[in-house]
C-alpha cells in the first residue's frame, strides 16, 4: 500500500514536472479525405485530358479504400493550379486533409507534361510534387503513376496502380467456355487479349521482372508451357510435358520456374532453369504436391500436398528437401501463394462445400479468412502485398466465375470490372 | 544451599543443553528489512501550477523583446518553399506494339518558387501583447534575463523600485522574484515571497487541481484526439511507430504555434506516422472543453501517439 502510494507519487511528479502527458493509443481509422480538384490544362483551366487524369487519380485512390475523395461540388475553388500555394482556408472546412493540385498540358513536341503538388491542408506544407513526360495515349499510366505517388507519400507504403491483370477470360456457353488470356490495367481498362482461343489456357503467372508471363497450355495432346512477352507478344515453349503440368511460377530472380508434374497417379514438384532448360525435382513423395511459390527472398517454396492425408500447405527449401506443415486446420488447402512482403501466404480453404481465401504465416501461425462464399479461388498479390485479387463463382447454370480484391485486413472487397466472366488473375509486378 | 545453587546451575546447563539438542535447526527470528520511503503528501496543484508565476512574471519583460510576438504570428504560412521535384523518370509506358520508348531527358523546369510572404511584423504591438499574449512561456529561464535586465533599464522597470511604498500587494513582482530566486538557487530575494504565494488566490487562482481532475482532463483529450487521429494504416511496422508531439496552448484552447515533433523515428514511415500525429492534433484544435481555470496545467501538452493497439503492430 505504501509502496503503492510512493510510486504514484513519484510518477504524478514525473508527469507534471514535465507538462500535461496523455497517451494515445486510439483513432479513427477511415479512409483519409482528400481534395482531388480537376487539374488545369495547358490553356489555364481544366480540359478533357487534364480531367480524365485527375478522374483516373480519384478513382484509384479510392477504390484503395484507403483515401475517400472529397464531391467535388463541395469545392469552395473549383481548381487549383499546382503554380502557388492554394488557399487552405478554402480546404480545411471539408476536412480535406491532402490537396492535390495538378497540370496537364502539352509540351511542343507533342508529348503531355503532367505537374501536381501534394499539400497536407491543415500544415500547409508540401508534402510531394513531381512532374512527368509521357507520350498522349499514355494518359493513364501517368494518371496511376501519380496516384502511387500520393498514396505512397501518404501511407507509406508502395502503390499499386501502375500495375496490370493477366487473367483467363471466358466467353460463350457454360458448356462450350471459350478461354482466352487477357491482359487488362488493375482498373480494367485498356484490355486486349494474348491468346485467340483456340487452345485451353491455365495460370497465367507474372515475372516478377520482366513484362514476360508464364502459362500452362493444352494444345492438342501436350501440355506445354510457355512464356510470352507482353509488350512484343512473342511466345517461347518453355517446354513439352507428356503428362499434365500445373501451375508453373517464376522465382523471384526470374530465372526458374517451378511448377508440378504429374505421373501415373502422383504428382510432385520440379523447378526449370530457364536458361539452361534444366529440370530438378524437388519433392520425391508419393502423393499430389502441387501449387508450388517462391518466398520473395528465393530461399523457400510453399506447395500444397496431400501426403499427410488431407491436402494441407508444406514450406520446403527452395532446393527441396524435408517440407514442414504449416495448416493443421478442418478442411481442404490450396494454391498457396507466398506475399511480396513475405509475411505471409495466401491460400484457397475449401471446407464444408465453401471456399475461402484466407492467409497465413509461413510458420503456421496467425491464419485468418478474408473472404468466404460458395467458390472463392487463386489469389494472387497486389505487389505492395496489401491487395489480394481472386476468382469468385456464383451457382447457377447463368453463373460464371469474376475477378474481385479484397484487402490484406478483411475489408474493401470489391468486383474487378471485366467485360465477360474471368478466373485466374495474376497481378503484375510494378510496371515502371 | 550451597547444593541447591550448585542444582540450580546445573538444572538450568541441562536444560540449556536439552534445548540446543531438541531444537538444533529452530529458525533464527528474522526480521525483514523494511525500505523506508519517505513520503510527502502533496497537493498536486503544487506540482502542475510551478509556471502559475511564471507566467505574470514574463509580462513585464515583454516590452523588450518582440520576439515571442512576431513568433506567434508566424506560424500560419510557411509552405512551399520546396519547388516541385522534377523526377528524371519520364513516364514513357512501352506502347503494346512497339518496344518502350526510352525515357527522354527531362528539362528541369521547377514551377516557381512560392515565395513566402514575410508577414507583417509589428514591434509596436508589445505594449498590447504582454497583457493580453498568453502565448508567452513561463520557461524559468526567461525570468532570469529580466531580472538582470531589470537594474539596467532604467525607465520601465522603475516600478520595482516603486513597490516598497505601495501597501497593495503586486502579483506580477513576486513572480518575478520567485523566479529568479530558483535559477540562483535560493538567495537573498525577498523572504515575504513564498508565503505570499501560497498564501494569495489571485496569483495562483488555477493552482487546485486534483488527480481527478487532471484524470479527467486527460480523458477528454484521449476522446478528443480519438475522433481526430487518423493513424498511417496497413504499414508492417505499425508497431513501432511512436510519435510523440508537443503542442501549446492559448487560453482558448486553440494552438499558439505548429505542433513540435519531440520524438519520432527517423525513417520515411516514422515521418508519416509524425505527421498524422500532428495533423491529428492540428484538427482537433481548438481545444475549448478544457477547464479555462486551469489554464496553467494544460498550456503545455504532450501527446504521445502509439498505433500499436489499434493497428495490432
Amino acid at each position: 500500500m505504501l509502496v503503492a502510494l510512493v510510486i504514484a507519487m513519484v510518477s504524478l511528479t514525473g508527469q507534471a514536472e514535465a507538462q500535461l502527458r496523455v497517451d494515445i493509443t486510439r483513432g479513427n481509422v477511415q479512409p483519409v479525405p482528400i481534395a482531388i480538384p480537376p487539374f488545369i490544362g495547358g490553356a489555364g483551366s481544366p480540359d478533357e485530358l487534364s480531367q480524365n487524369v485527375s478522374q483516373v487519380i480519384t478513382a484509384d485512390l479510392r477504390r484503395s479504400g484507403l483515401f475517400a475523395p472529397i464531391d467535388p461540388a463541395a469545392f469552395v475553388d473549383p481548381v487549383a493550379p499546382p503554380d502557388g500555394t492554394p488557399n487552405f482556408a478554402n480546404w480545411r472546412p471539408l476536412n480535406a486533409q491532402a490537396l492535390v493540385a495538378g497540370r496537364v498540358a502539352q509540351t511542343g513536341d507533342g508529348r503531355i507534361v503532367a505537374e501536381f503538388r501534394l499539400w497536407d491542408v491543415f500544415s500547409g506544407q508540401q508534402l510531394t510534387g513531381q512532374q512527368f513526360f509521357a507520350n498522349p495515349q499514355n494518359w493513364r499510366r501517368v494518371a496511376h503513376i501519380i496516384a502511387d505517388v500520393i498514396y505512397e507519400r501518404l501511407t507509406g507504403e508502395k502503390g499499386y496502380f501502375d500495375t496490370r491483370i493477366v487473367f483467363v477470360d471466358e466467353s460463350g456457353d457454360k458448356a462450350k467456355r471459350v478461354k482466352r488470356l487477357a491482359i487488362m490495367d488493375q482498373d480494367g481498362a485498356n484490355l486486349r487479349y494474348l491468346t485467340n482461343g483456340g487452345e485451353l489456357v491455365l495460370t497465367p503467372r507474372f515475372s516478377p521482372l520482366r513484362q514476360e508471363i508464364t502459362y500452362a497450355s493444352l494444345g492438342g495432346e501436350q501440355w506445354q508451357v510457355f512464356l510470352l512477352n507482353i509488350e512484343t507478344g512473342q511466345r517461347e515453349l518453355v517446354g513439352n510435358f507428356p503428362n499434365m503440368a500445373f501451375s508453373p511460377r517464376f522465382s523471384p530472380d526470374g530465372q526458374q520456374v517451378v511448377m508440378s508434374l504429374q505421373q501415373s497417379g502422383n504428382a510432385n514438384i520440379y523447378k526449370l532453369d530457364l536458361r539452361t532448360r534444366q529440370l530438378t525435382r524437388l519433392t520425391q513423395s508419393p502423393s499430389i504436391d502441387t501449387a508450388p511459390s517462391f518466398s520473395p527472398d528465393g530461399r523457400r517454396i510453399v506447395f500444397e500436398s496431400d501426403r499427410g492425408g488431407s491436402q494441407q500447405l508444406y514450406v520446403m527449401s527452395a532446393s527441396g528437401g524435408p517440407a514442414q506443415r504449416i495448416t493443421f486446420g478442418n478442411g481442404r488447402y490450396g494454391t498457396p501463394v507466398w506475399s511480396p512482403r513475405g509475411d505471409v501466404v495466401a491460400f484457397t480453404k475449401q471446407d464444408g462445400g465453401r471456399f475461402s481465401i484466407g492467409v497465413i504465416a509461413p510458420d503456421g501461425s496467425g491464419e485468418r479468412i478474408l473472404t468466404e462464399g460458395f467458390h472463392n479461388e487463386g489469389p494472387t498479390w497486389a505487389p505492395n502485398g496489401r491487395v489480394l485479387m481472386f476468382f469468385r463463382d456464383v451457382p447457377g447454370e447463368s453463373g460464371g466465375p469474376q475477378l474481385w480484391s479484397v484487402d490484406l485486413t478483411g475489408y474493401n472487397e470489391q468486383r474487378v470490372p471485366t467485360p465477360n466472366y474471368a478466373s485466374d488473375p495474376a497481378w503484375s509486378p510494378i510496371l515502371n | 544451599m550451597r547444593a541447591g545453587l550448585a542444582l540450580s546451575i546445573a538444572g538450568h546447563l541441562a536444560i540449556l543443553a536439552y534445548g540446543l539438542v531438541a531444537f538444533p535447526d529452530a529458525r533464527t527470528f528474522k526480521v525483514d528489512d523494511i525500505e523506508a520511503f519517505p513520503v510527502d503528501l502533496v497537493p498536486i496543484a503544487e506540482l502542475t501550477d510551478l509556471a502559475a508565476g511564471d507566467r505574470k512574471a514574463e509580462k513585464t519583460p515583454k516590452p523588450a523583446q518582440p520576439k515571442p510576438v512576431v513568433k506567434a504570428e508566424v506560424p500560419s504560412q510557411k509552405p512551399a518553399e520546396k519547388p516541385a521535384k522534377v523526377p528524371v523518370k519520364a513516364a514513357e509506358p512501352p506502347a503494346p506494339e512497339v518496344v518502350a520508348a526510352l525515357p527522354k531527358p527531362v528539362i528541369p523546369e521547377p514551377p516557381p518558387p512560392i515565395e513566402v510572404e514575410p508577414e507583417a511584423k509589428t514591434p509596436d504591438a508589445p505594449p498590447l501583447a504582454p497583457a493580453q499574449n498568453p502565448r508567452a512561456r513561463p520557461k524559468p529561464v526567461k525570468p532570469v534575463k529580466v531580472a538582470k535586465t531589470e537594474p539596467k533599464k532604467p525607465a520601465p522597470p522603475a516600478a520595482t523600485e516603486k513597490k516598497p511604498d505601495r501597501p497593495a500587494f503586486n502579483p506580477d513582482e513576486i513572480a518575478a522574484l520567485l523566479n529568479k530566486q530558483d535559477p540562483t538557487g535560493g538567495g537573498d530575494p525577498a523572504p515575504a515571497a513564498a508565503p505570499q504565494k501560497f498564501g494569495a488566490n489571485e496569483g495562483n487562482a488555477d493552482a487546485a487541481m486534483t488527480q481527478s481532475e487532471q484524470d479527467a482532463m486527460i480523458g477528454a483529450l484521449r476522446n478528443r484526439l480519438a475522433q481526430c487521429w487518423n493513424p498511417p494504416r496497413g504499414v508492417r511496422e505499425a508497431g513501432n511507430l511512436r510519435v510523440t508531439i508537443g503542442i501549446g496552448l492559448l487560453p482558448d484552447g486553440s494552438l499558439a504555434s505548429d505542433p513540435r515533433i519531440l520524438d519520432a523515428g527517423f525513417d520515411p514511415l516514422s515521418q508519416i506516422a509524425a505527421e498524422s500525429a500532428i495533423r491529428a492534433v492540428q484538427i482537433c484544435a481548438p481545444y475549448d472543453m478544457l477547464p479555462p481555470e486551469m489554464y496553467s496545467a494544460w498550456r503545455d501538452i504532450e501527446f504521445i501517439f502509439d498505433p500499436r493497439e489499434m493497428l495490432g503492430g
